[in-house]
Order: structure tokens, then C-alpha cells, then sequence
């Protein structure tokens, strides 16, 4: 009996750890078990809608926690989404590239662009009751201009040299010269109750007292679980959404956001960069009740090359034929499910896009890759490709890329590393090339351009004059058409030099909203905009 | 001769606990990584980054910056998080709840199936409730924990609707994370009080004892069980120990909010203050943790303190 | 005039699996002490003294099995017999003193509580008044009673089997069966403990089953004596008889290795080969492989045990002549 009784649980115990082994990888669900899922489901909908008492809170699960609550240092795409439903700017972005009057009713820029007048809305209160005008945009400019290193001012305020108030609705913000990012600025920059931000500081976040003029006013934040917000009475604009509370839940595991969504604890999933898509089959059966929403952002994946002299990189050749050896199509088909090729860094959702754009570099043509990689120097020397860990399904693109690669003639290995190694690397340069991530706020590609390609924040040492003057022209002028008309050109020059980076694609992100939410605003630009979320039963099928 | 035990085991603890604080503290600051850079993003120059870790005081000697932290735990002070921009005492203990109530059902439920479990099936070695009791062993140690955990979540709150997704908190929702956690435990304290149990039960005082006329019902409830505890308390400790570090996978799966997790955000965003002061929590909380281990088992054992 | 008999052991035979090989421990074991008796029973290490000792309190360990034979304790069979059977015969009608003191003693557990458990099982005294009795007993063995909080390890090795000893005696058994308890001690606090056994063995007049290798402790304490080897009991009667005219050439043997201090010997006898083998052991008479008397029937068959007279019986061909 004993050694029969040994064997046995040794079979077991292979079988197990195999079993556990392969269920470990995906998360799928089969067929079968999807169709309960749908049948509890749909229960749970019905019984909503049957009733008509929809509960008046709302749930959404997020991906990411939410760190930093000063609404002038948050800047994730989490923060924007909270910080649109508490506050409000002089000016409201709606991420598509358009700007409209929040704060301000009207506002006009002094010929040469450093001056600006705001003409504030009168009858606005904070949701503590005190009142708003001249006095909280000035505490608010102040305090960017007294501390630079604020994520919103040394993002976006680097030449802002003063703020002026003129009467109690009148503000005039001063730079030292004219920014083309202004109204992106502005709508960046939260205005916050001067009054209480002079009794009580930077209090006033952390204590999570968050006086805002939004739709929203805060209720909690507990660390790592919730953020809980109700309607704010205060409010200017009319808060006549069917929820009451709006519940935000931090789930960090996609297979858990996913199971809530189905069984109903949640009425809504939004990832940051989307639902990968080997978890969308977990919803498989849940059509009924749940919509997945595809979004094409103009979130890019690109991949900037080390040019410095002596790199294999600095003969513009070589950039090019990696870049012909790369088949961007595959990628984005078997890795990530979705999503478009950029022609250099702009795309349909960005400033400076051009339709007609082509170019062979952005063609996957393995045997000119090759012809052309040969006329250079390039003598197999060793190259690594880097990623982070954050950056979405990194490993396996970057292993489709080097495999493309070495199949004309590179020799590449591959590495992905934590987010603050790969910053530490790319902050002295130390790369042969990198991928990652990139978004561009409302479209606009200031940040980009002028950090990543001007500032070259990521020294990869590529030079190249005729680019930095449209970029900086491109920053600094006030008209919108001309400063799109100049990404264009500087996309052009990127493009042919293939330098210092090139478009891999952009991002398609899938979110998973429960159908009667409404109000949920899933932008381009890959932010999430909820200050509308409102209840629609019709919609409920 | 028990005090003096006592006494002499805080002493070690307390050369332990400073021993973890200057280890923590290197490492962080060893890992390539600058947290200034991280805090301020792509748009910070140079010149910014450094007047930032100027700021933070990271411009300084390791020793001085190693004092100065020492100096503020005196206060109270564990340093402020440059990811959250608070103090890191008030992230740190406004988890900790989380973490050792996890820990503390965790390991009441592991316990109060396994210790009979185990004792059982080494009393009746080769029987059926042997083998039932090393098939629930096999099976919990060869399981991963991620899959485990997902699976639980999948039939107990999605299939069977009979408990919440997410969340944290009270009883329902501390079940599902709570067995995920535990099963693997439960596994190896079975293991544990079976093997301690057929190894006591051969030791000549266990026929002494049944030569007395003493039912084999009471030697093994009593008699022969308080000697297989021992090693069962030590390991159940040191597990102790462990999940009150955090127990990151289970957090994550069930957004359990506790300081595994943050442990793991930490030390991503490079948080200096954060990550030193966790493992100084974490380890005080084992120290101690060790500390009542070593206490129970010299209580259960005399001949720790007599010999 | 016969005196009563108390426990009658009746061709027991045990045997050991393991999962290399079968041990035959006890082969047909015939052993009979009465009332007010004490017998000693003799033998090299691994002739199954022990095992006859737990058989009679039916603990043999889990591998082992009672292949034939009765045990007549008082008249009842005690073979086969349910826990709930033996419970109130083990450590009150029958006590039993382990050989190794420094493993029959529970190291968790105060001495104490070792003993007070008997008293609180079989003479339903509660908590306080077995620590009282427990007191007492300890004072009777010769310890302090202040120390029946100590725990074993706090105690030396004739310290330790004194206090078994007390547990021994606490519910005052009729039999007591002593396995080796002293060989594990040296010699000063062997004489020690045998003083006590015996002073006890006067007081309460309990039958005693001494078994021991030691023939000098049987001639101390001993009226009657059986020798056993590979599992049978080759000679018994008076210790008188069998010392003084030992018949089985084993008994001579092991007499004839005893040093004396004032015989003339100059050198002692040895008895040639090693101890039986209980996986495997020799056809016929289990002793033939080392007998210097050996003839061909004993190679054959196994002689049945003789009566040479009324207190000495002996299972050997060379003494077929006495009556059966």
C-alpha cells in the first residue's frame, strides 16, 4: 500500500504543477464557462433595469493606482482624469486637439504673445463655499512660479515669469515669450482656492480636503483601494448625472478587474494603454452587458537610436535599414491585436499629420534593408535594444524586431529593464537604442518634440539644426495651422533621417464600459475623461 | 533562567534591526536608478534634476544621510515619500492594518485545518485519511499561488457569486486572499505535524506513557501533541514573518491593499525613504515575530532554557 | 504449597515485518510467575525480553504481530484484547519501568505531571491531590519532593529512572516489570536503585519480572530466574538451582564469562559464535551453531523443555533424562 500510495501522489503532483503551470500563462476562459457568466450577468442587469433603482453610485475599475493627489504634480493620465472632475482650469481641453472656456469666458494674448488677459466667470464657488475669482488664479500661477519643479510647471511653464490681477474678474498671465502651447498650458493648470491653500498649504491635498470648483468634489482616498467622489453641490456647471457618487477602484491585476466587471462589482474597466488584448477573451459572452470600446490613440511606441560618433547608429543608412528590416504590420497584428503604423512621429491624432505621407523606411522591405545595410560600415558589432517593463507587451516586440533585424544582417540582443534603470540609461545616454511609450496631450506635440528631440532630455546626440529651429518655431508660435504646418515639416526631416527615432505604432486601447454608462469620454490622446458620466436605462439591453 | 533568555533574545533583535536598517539603506541607494530624475520626468534639465536631489539631501555623504534618517525614526519621522509627497509614516501605517490582518486570518485558517490534519494522518500513517491528508499537502505546495488565487476568484465571486471581486477589508473580503495565501502553509504544516507526529510516536516515552494506561485518545491529544508542535510554531513563525513583509502577488490579484504592494511601488519609483522605512517595518515585524516564537517554544519546551 | 499464579505466558510467538525482512522475535515463549513472586528473566540483547514484557501489556510496535500464544493474567486472556480492555490493567494492575531513562521520560512534561497522570487515570484523584501523592512518591524513590515541578531534563539518569520508577508504584500494581533498569546507569547508582527495588518489593510485596543480562542483579533481587535466548526459554527454576548447576550449555556459558572476584580463574570463557539471528534463524536448536555439546538430533529437531526436578526445568538433548 505505501509504495503504490507514493506513485500516486507523485503522478498527482506532476499533474498539478503542469496543470498550474500552463493555466498560469493566459487567464482565458472557455466557452462554456463564459456562457454562465453571461447567464449571472445578465441577471444582474435585468434586475437593475426592471427595478429602475440602478444604484446612484457607479464603479470603475482603474489599473493604476493614483499617487500623488496635488493637482499640480499628478500629471499620470489617472490624475487628469481626476483632476477634470474636481477642478476646474481657466480653459478645458478636450483632448482632441480643441480648447473651449472653463474658468474664463473670453481671453485675448497682447501682440507679441507674453501677455495674456483672462476675463473670469463670475458665480463660481469652490465646493468648501468660497467664492471664486482673480485671487485663486493668481495664488495658483504663484505657486507654479515659485516652484519650478511642480510636474505642471516645468512641463508646461518654463517661461512663465508672472501673474498679474487686474480686477476681481480680470487676470494677465506674463511670459518671457511666446509659448504656441498656451492654451494647453492653461487647460493643464487647476485652479485652486487661494484661501484655503493660504491657511492650510499643500494640506489642502494631502489632508484630502481638495477644494475644487468641479462636478465633482472629493469624498476619500484610501491608498492602493478607492477614491470615492460626490456630487458637488458648489458646482457652476449644472451635476444632473444619475449617479450621486462616482466609486474609482484600483485593481491592479487585469484578470480581477475583468472578473469584477462580469459579475458586476464594477460597471466599468479602464486601463491605462487599454485592455491587453490576451484578457479581452475573459469577456468573451458578456456581449449583452458589456461594450469593449477600441480607441486608436495616438499613444506611440517608439524607438530612438544612440547617433553619437563611433555608434553603429550615427551613419543615417543604418537607421534606415533597420528601420525597412522591421515588419511593423506583423507586430501589430500578433503582439498587440490592433493598432496603426505612424510614418515618423506624428499620426492621424497628433499635430503635424500628413495623409499623403510615405516613405520606404516605413516599409517592411527585408531585401533593400539588406542591399543598404551592406554599403555601410556596419560590421555586426553588437547592439542591444532596450524596454521597460511598463511599456506594453515589450518582450515580445522587442524580440519580433530583433529577430527582423538580425535576418538582414544586425546583430541584436535584447533587454527589459525596470522603469528607473531605463531612465537612469537614457539620462547619459547609455543605450545603443530604446522603446517605449509616449503620449502627446491633446494631440499637441510640444512635449515631445521639444523634450525628446530639442532638449534631446534623452541624449541620443543627434544634431540636427534645420529640426530644432522648426521645433522651436513650432513652440513658440501662437497660430495653430502654422505650428501644425511646422511639426509637419520637422516630421518630414525625422522621417528621412530616420533620427533620432523612429515610429514603431500607435496604440489601439480597448476599454470595457457596461452598456447604460454614459458620459465616459475614452480620448485619443489616451486620456479618460469621466466629469459626464451619467446613466442611460435605455441603453441597458 | 527565562528572563535571562528573554532579555538576551531583545538584545539580538535590536543588533538585527540595526543591522537590516544599514543593509536596506545601501541597497536602495546602490540600485541604478535617481528618484529625482523619476519624480520630475522627461522635461526636467539638468540643472533641475540636481538642485531637486540637493532637495532631497542625496548631494550628501552616505553616512550622513544614513544618520539623519536614523535620527528621525526617534521622532517618528520615517522620511516623506517623493512619490506621494507625504509622510512615509502615514502611507506606511495606513496599510499595515491591512497587511496583518491578512497575515493574522491567513494564518488562523491554515492553522485551525492543518495542525489536526497533519496530527491526524501521522497517528494514522497509511490509512485513508493519510493519504487524503498528503494529497491536500502535495496539492497546496505544487500549486502557484497566482493561479490559485485566480482560480478562487473565478468560482467563488464570479461563478458562485458568493463573495466580492475586490476589495479590502472585512470578512468577505478577506476569505478569498486569505485561503490563497494560506493553502500553501496549511500544506507544509500538515506535512510538518504529520512527520512530527509519527516521530514522536515512536520515542519510547509515547509507549511509556501508553504503558500507564493512558488512552491512546488523550496520548496523542495530549501527550504526543505538544511535542510535535515545536517544530510546527517555528516554521508557522518564520511564515509569520513573511507575510507580514506582504505578500505582493496575493495583494495584487485581489487589490488587496496592503504593503507588499507598496513595497513593489516603492522600490520602482526609487522611493529612498519609502523602501528603507518598509524593510525597517518589515523587519522589526519579523524581529518580533521571531522574538514570540522563540518565547512559545521555550515555553512548550523546557529543555531550551534548562540545558 | 504452590503458590497462586499471576500471570501465565503460554507459547507466545511474535514476529517483526519490516520491509527488508521477517524477524521471528519470540518463538513459543513459556514463562509462568505467581504471586508474591520475583522472577528474573535473562538473556543477551536481542533474545526478546522486551518484546515478552510489551506483549504482556499487548504494545508491541505497529510492525509487529502475536502469531500464536496466550497471555493468562489472573485467569483472563489478555492476547487480543481491545484497549478499552487493557486500559485498566496497564500502570495500575501491571506496571512497567522502561530501560533507557533518558528517553522514557516526556520532555515537555513535568516529572510531576508523569507521574500524577496514573493517579488521576486509574485512582481518580484530581489535579491537587495527585500532585500531593506525587510528592510522597518522589520522597519514596528518594527525591526531594520540592522538585515535582522539574522537568526531566532538569534530573540526572538515575534520577530520572527513579522517577519512573515512582510512577511504577503509584497505583500500587500487583505486577511489576522492570526492563533493564539499570543498565543504562553505572554501578554506584545501580546499587542505588536495586536497593530501593528491593526495599519496595518488601514493603509492598509486588510480584516482580526483572529483566536484565545482569546475573548478578538476578542473584540480588531474584527468587527465581528463566534464561532465554532467540526467543525461547531455554532453562528455568530457583536462582539457587540454575546458578549452582546450570544445565544448558548457554547458561554454563554465561556463568563461566561472569568475573568473579574470588574464584581462581584465571581467564573467562567466551561462548563461541553471536547471538541468533532472528531473520534467519538455525533449524533444530536455535543454540546448536555454538553448543560444544552439540549432536546430530539437535541440528534437526527442537527439544521440548524437561523437568529435572521441582524448581529446575531445561530444554536441552544432552538432559532428556529428567521427566516431562
Amino acid at each position: 500500500m505505501k509504495k503504490g500510495f507514493t506513485k500516486l501522489l507523485c503522478l498527482l503532483l506532476t499533474l498539478c504543477m503542469a496543470a498550474s503551470l500552463t493555466a498560469c500563462g493566459g487567464g482565458g476562459q472557455t466557452e462554456e464557462t463564459a456562457g454562465g457568466g453571461t447567464g449571472a450577468a445578465g441577471e444582474a442587469a435585468d434586475a437593475g433595469a426592471e427595478s429602475g433603482d440602478r444604484s446612484k453610485t457607479v464603479t470603475i475599475a482603474l489599473s493604476e493606482n493614483i499617487i500623488e493627489l496635488d493637482p499640480h504634480n499628478g500629471v499620470t493620465v489617472i490624475n487628469g482624469a481626476f483632476n477634470d472632475m474636481l477642478f476646474n482650469a481657466l480653459i478645458r481641453a478636450d483632448h482632441e486637439g480643441g480648447y473651449e472656456p472653463d474658468l474664463a469666458t473670453e481671453w485675448e494674448s497682447s501682440e507679441d504673445g507674453t501677455e495674456w488677459t483672462f476675463h473670469l466667470r463670475e458665480g463660481v464657488q469652490f465646493s468648501n463655499g468660497e467664492a471664486f475669482n482673480a485671487d485663486d488664479v493668481v495664488c495658483t500661477y504663484q505657486r507654479l512660479i515659485d516652484d519650478p519643479t511642480l510636474a505642471v510647471a516645468s512641463n508646461n511653464w518654463s517661461h512663465l515669469t508672472g501673474v498679474e490681477k487686474v480686477d476681481d474678474y480680470t487676470v494677465k498671465i506674463l511670459l518671457d515669450q511666446p509659448i504656441g502651447t498656451m492654451l494647453l498650458a492653461v487647460a493643464s493648470t487647476y485652479i485652486i482656492p487661494n484661501e484655503a491653500f493660504e491657511e492650510m498649504g499643500t494640506s489642502l491635498f494631502y489632508d484630502q480636503y481638495m477644494y475644487g470648483t468641479g462636478k465633482w468634489k472629493m469624498v476619500e482616498w484610501v491608498d492602493g483601494q478607492y477614491f470615492n467622489m460626490v456630487k458637488n453641490e458648489y458646482s457652476w456647471e449644472e451635476n444632473d448625472s444619475y449617479f450621486d457618487e462616482v466609486d474609482f477602484r484600483f485593481v491592479l491585476e487585469a484578470s480581477t478587474a475583468i472578473n469584477s466587471h462580469i459579475t458586476g462589482d464594477v460597471d466599468a474597466y479602464i486601463a491605462s494603454g487599454g485592455i491587453s488584448a490576451d484578457m479581452l477573451s475573459m469577456y468573451a459572452g458578456t456581449e449583452d452587458q458589456i461594450e469593449i470600446i477600441p480607441v486608436e490613440t495616438s499613444t506611440i511606441d517608439y524607438l530612438q537610436f544612440q547617433c553619437e560618433e563611433g555608434s553603429p547608429f550615427a551613419d543615417p543608412d543604418v537607421r534606415r535599414a533597420f528601420s525597412m528590416a522591421i515588419d511593423r504590420q506583423t507586430i501589430i497584428d500578433n503582439v498587440f491585436g490592433g493598432g496603426a503604423i505612424p510614418i515618423g512621429i506624428a499620426s492621424e491624432n497628433t499635430m503635424g499629420y500628413d495623409p499623403e505621407l510615405t516613405s520606404d523606411y516605413y516599409n517592411y522591405d527585408p531585401e533593400a534593408a539588406k542591399a543598404l545595410l551592406e554599403t555601410t560600415s556596419y560590421n555586426g558589432e553588437p547592439i542591444v535594444i532596450s524596454s521597460n517593463v511598463a511599456t506594453t507587451n515589450a518582450e515580445a516586440m522587442l524580440l519580433a524586431i530583433s529577430e527582423n533585424v538580425n535576418a538582414i544582417g544586425f546583430n541584436t540582443s535584447i533587454e527589459v529593464v525596470e522603469g528607473a534603470t531605463l531612465l537612469e540609461k537614457r539620462s547619459t545616454g547609455d543605450y545603443d537604442c530604446f522603446i517605449v511609450a509616449a503620449m502627446s496631450t491633446g494631440g499637441d506635440l510640444f512635449s515631445f518634440a521639444t523634450f525628446r528631440i530639442q532638449n534631446d532630455a534623452h541624449h541620443s546626440n543627434y544634431v540636427n539644426d534645420e529640426l530644432n529651429s522648426l521645433i522651436e518655431q513650432a513652440a513658440i508660435d501662437p497660430d495653430m495651422d502654422m505650428r501644425n504646418d511646422l511639426y509637419r515639416q520637422a516630421n518630414e526631416i525625422i522621417v528621412e533621417e530616420c533620427a533620432p527615432m523612429i515610429g514603431i505604432l500607435t496604440l489601439e486601447a480597448n476599454e470595457a464600459i457596461s452598456y447604460g454608462i454614459t458620459g465616459i469620454q475614452l480620448a485619443s490622446d489616451g486620456f479618460f475623461l469621466f466629469k459626464d458620466i451619467d446613466y442611460d436605462p435605455s441603453l441597458v439591453k | 533562567m527565562f528572563w535571562k533568555f528573554v532579555l538576551r533574545r531583545i538584545g539580538q533583535t535590536v543588533i538585527v534591526l540595526i543591522c537590516v536598517s544599514i543593509i536596506a539603506f545601501l541597497l536602495i541607494h546602490i540600485a541604478p536608478g535617481d528618484p529625482a530624475r523619476i519624480v520630475l520626468g522627461d522635461s526636467a534639465t539638468d540643472e533641475m534634476v540636481e538642485a531637486y536631489r540637493e532637495k532631497l539631501g542625496l548631494d550628501q555623504p552616505l553616512y550622513v544621510q544614513y544618520f539623519k534618517y536614523i535620527g528621525g525614526i526617534f521622532k517618528g519621522d520615517l522620511g516623506t515619500s517623493t512619490s506621494y509627497q507625504q509622510p512615509v509614516a502615514k502611507i506606511i501605517f495606513s496599510r499595515f492594518p491591512n497587511t496583518i490582518l491578512l497575515t493574522l486570518a491567513t494564518v488562523l485558517i491554515s492553522l485551525v485545518i492543518s495542525i489536526p490534519l497533519g496530527i491526524i494522518a501521522g497517528v494514522h500513517q497509511g490509512k485513508a485519511i493519510d493519504f487524503f491528508a498528503m494529497l491536500f499537502a502535495i496539492l497546496g505546495q505544487s500549486m502557484s499561488t497566482v493561479w490559485l488565487g485566480v482560480l478562487n476568484i473565478y468560482i467563488f465571486a464570479v461563478k458562485l457569486k458568493l463573495l466580492p471581486t475586490i476589495g479590502t477589508g472585512g470578512l468577505e473580503y478577506l476569505i478569498l486572499p486569505a485561503i490563497t495565501l494560506g493553502y500553501p502553509i496549511s500544506a507544509q504544516v500538515t506535512r510538518l505535524g504529520r512527520s512530527g507526529m509519527i516521530d514522536v510516536l515512536r520515542e519510547d516515552y509515547i509507549t511509556a506513557t501508553l504503558a500507564k494506561g493512558i488512552p491512546s485518545s488523550k496520548v496523542y491529544t495530549k501527550y504526543a501533541f505538544k511535542n510535535a508542535l515545536i517544530p510546527i510554531i517555528t516554521i508557522v513563525g518564520m511564515q509569520l514573518g513573511v507575510f507580514l513583509g506582504g505578500a505582493v502577488v496575493v495583494e495584487t490579484i485581489f487589490s488587496w491593499s496592503g504593503i507588499g504592494q507598496l513595497t513593489n511601488q516603492a522600490v520602482g519609483n526609487r522611493d529612498y525613504a519609502m523602501v528603507q522605512s518598509l524593510l525597517l517595518v518589515i523587519a522589526a515585524a519579523m524581529a518580533i515575530i521571531n522574538l514570540l516564537v522563540d518565547i512559545i517554544n521555550a515555553k512548550i519546551d523546557p529543555r531550551i532554557t534548562l540545558q | 504449597m504452590e503458590k497462586e499464579k499471576l500471570l501465565e505466558i503460554k507459547n507466545l510467538k511474535v514476529k517483526f515485518t519490516t520491509e527488508r525482512a521477517v524477524s521471528y522475535a519470540l518463538n513459543g515463549v513459556n514463562l509462568t510467575i505467581h504471586k508474591g513472586e520475583s522472577l528474573g528473566l535473562v538473556g543477551e540483547s536481542g533474545a526478546g525480553k522486551t518484546t515478552t514484557a510489551l506483549s504482556v501489556l499487548q504494545l508491541i510496535s505497529k510492525n509487529g504481530q502475536y502469531t500464536d500464544g496466550s497471555i493468562l493474567y489472573n485467569g483472563k486472556e489478555l492476547m487480543g484484547s481491545a484497549e478499552k480492555e487493557m486500559l485498566p490493567i496497564r500502570g495500575h494492575k501491571i506496571s512497567m519501568i522502561f530501560q533507557n531513562p533518558l528517553t522514557s521520560l516526556n520532555p515537555v512534561f513535568t516529572v510531576g505531571e508523569q507521574i500524577g497522570m496514573v493517579l488521576r487515570q486509574h485512582l481518580g484523584m484530581n489535579q491537587k491531590q495527585a500532585l500531593e501523592r506525587a510528592k510522597e512518591l518522589l520522597e519514596t524513590v528518594g527525591i526531594a519532593a520540592y522538585r515535582v515541578n522539574d522537568y526531566p531534563v532538569q534530573f540526572s539518569g538515575g534520577m530520572r529512572q527513579r522517577v519512573g520508577i515512582a510512577a511504577g508504584i503509584a497505583c500500587n500494581p500487583e505486577l511489576l516489570i522492570a526492563d533493564e533498569p539499570t543498565t543504562a546507569l553505572d554501578v554506584t547508582i545501580q546499587a542505588q536503585i536495586l536497593e530501593l527495588m528491593k526495599r519496595l518489593q518488601k514493603e509492598y510485596s509486588t510480584s516482580l519480572l526483572m529483566i536484565t543480562h545482569n546475573l548478578g542483579i538476578i542473584s540480588e533481587l531474584c527468587e527465581k530466574v528463566a534464561v532465554m535466548y532467540a526467543g525461547r526459554i531455554i532453562e528455568y527454576g530457583t536462582v539457587q538451582e540454575v546458578f549452582h548447576h546450570p544445565m544448558h550449555p548457554y547458561t554454563e556459558g554465561l556463568l563461566g564469562a561472569l568475573p568473579s572476584l574470588d574464584s581462581d580463574k584465571s581467564e573467562l570463557t567466551a561462548i563461541p559464535g553471536t547471538i541468533a539471528n532472528a531473520s534467519n534463524l538455525p533449524d533444530g536448536c536455535r543454540f546448536h551453531p555454538r553448543c560444544v555439546s552439540c549432536r546430530e538430533q539437535c541440528r534437526k529437531q527442537q527439544p521440548a523443555m524437561v523437568q529435572i526436578n521441582d524448581d529446575h526445568y531445561v530444554e536441552c538433548f544432552a538432559h532428556e533424562g529428567g521427566t516431562v
